[in-house]
């Protein structure tokens, strides 16, 4: 299929917003346009949706995190997605992803529990996972609390949140209970990503390979490898054992390849898991519904899968 | 009398809008590079959202040049030619 025409404009309007750009984006540029993407999932806020903000602590641990509750669960004990944004794990936080999370917990009609963990340069590997497992534990032990059936807590991300997300359940196989489900919306699952989608949209679609490399840089510690699994979950060697998976891409995003392998490796491994390639979209469509309006048809599709799995 | 605002202004407003959240906001002129005025690639593809709205135009690809999207002066030129078009296709 080719590129959806209103995809097409905003990568169009992408463009000429890069254009006469010298040099590479500094770290505060990189950060203020993951957060100027809070602008175009804007109507989200007209979900019914109830929001609160809330600290897990745990020693020294203070962790952030934002409570989205559908207002027709009222205070009924349900299903919860915790959640992981994007950015390159040096960007983005709990309101850049804000209108994403209320159109997930409306549609999913789930609880979904966002988490803003520490950014990389200051913070380096593993400092998000660590945050990331932190909020999961603490949030399973606090289930009750939250409104939450602990045994239909699943975990979500996208983009680098979804590498997030799909390390964290890799780590985690032995722990009691089980996560429920990973929903991974255009993760990344190879931190140099090696795949032909990788070549072929490295540049003009949204996410340009050279920012991904950067992202990277800023991330990674002295010594760690960039095929080690817990950047790259895609280069694990077992993956048994895994949660429900349900995997959302698209068409003309450069990380659709390694989100394809990795459903593909998953199934062979026995996991239960299905992969969604939404046709004509790019990077985040889901989160661009304010200029791209099959996002709600997307999002419809990924409220199901949460529904069919945590239900 | 007042004077009534130049399109110039108005697009103005739109950028002052847009900047928002940037400490430039109160002092960005019609020829200041809205690059150097804080807005990011993001920030840009509202305004130029922005401006369709504003003026009810439809910016054609052909014009989706940076060069349009300067300053508030190369961005009001625009507007006028594209108003001045869409008037000349009503007659």
């Amino acid at each position: 299929m080719p590129l959806d025409r209103y995809a097409e404009r905003f990568l169009g309007l992408v463009r000429v917003g890069a254009g006469g750009r010298s040099g590479e984006l500094s770290l505060t540029d990189m950060r203020r346009t993951t957060d100027a993407l809070a602008s175009f999932a804007a109507q989200e806020r007209a979900r019914p949706v109830e929001t609160s903000d809330a600290t897990l602590r745990e020693g020294p641990l203070a962790i952030a995190i934002r409570i989205y509750a559908p207002r027709s669960l009222a205070e009924r004990v349900s299903p919860a997605l915790v959640y992981f944004h994007g950015g390159g794990w040096l960007s983005g936080d709990l309101d850049s992803h804000d209108g994403l999370c209320r159109a997930l917990a409306d549609e999913g009609q789930c609880r979904v529990i966002a988490v803003d963990y520490r950014l990389a340069p200051e913070h380096r590997f593993p400092a998000a996972i660590e945050d990331c497992r932190a909020a999961l534990r603490l949030i399973v032990a606090d289930a009750g609390r939250l409104s939450v059936d602990p045994k239909r807590i699943g975990v979500a991300g996208d983009s680098a949140g979804g590498n997030l997300a799909a390390g964290l359940c890799q780590s985690e196989r032995e722990t009691a209970p089980a996560i429920a489900m990973q929903l991974l919306l255009c993760p990344v699952l190879d931190a140099l990503g090696r795949t032909p989608s990788r070549r072929e949209l490295a540049a003009g679609y949204f996410i340009e390979e050279r920012t991904m490399a950067r992202y990277f840089e800023h991330y990674r510690i002295e010594g760690l490898e960039p095929d080690d699994p817990r950047v790259s979950p895609l280069r694990a060697t077992d993956l048994s054992a895994l949660p429900p998976t349900r995997i959302h891409t698209a068409e003309f995003d450069p990380l659709r390849d390694e989100a394809a392998l990795y459903a593909e490796r998953l199934s062979e491994a026995g996991v239960d898991a299905r992969l969604n390639v939404h046709a004509g979209m790019i990077h985040h469509f889901y989160g661009l519904g304010g200029v791209i309006p099959y996002a709600k048809i997307g999002l419809a599709a990924i409220g199901a899968d949460i529904g069919e799995v945590l239900g | 009398m007042l004077d009534r605002p130049t399109l110039t202004d108005r697009v103005l407003i739109v950028v002052r809008d847009v900047l928002a959240d940037q400490p430039t906001v109160e002092t960005v002129g019609a020829d200041d590079e809205l690059r150097n005025a804080g807005l990011t690639s993001m920030g840009m593809v509202r305004l130029m959202m922005a401006t369709e709205v504003a003026f009810n135009i439809a910016i054609p690809n052909e014009d989706l040049h940076p060069d349009n999207f300067r300053n508030a002066r190369a961005l009001a030129k625009l507007v006028a030619r594209l108003l001045s078009e869409q008037e000349t296709a009503r007659a």
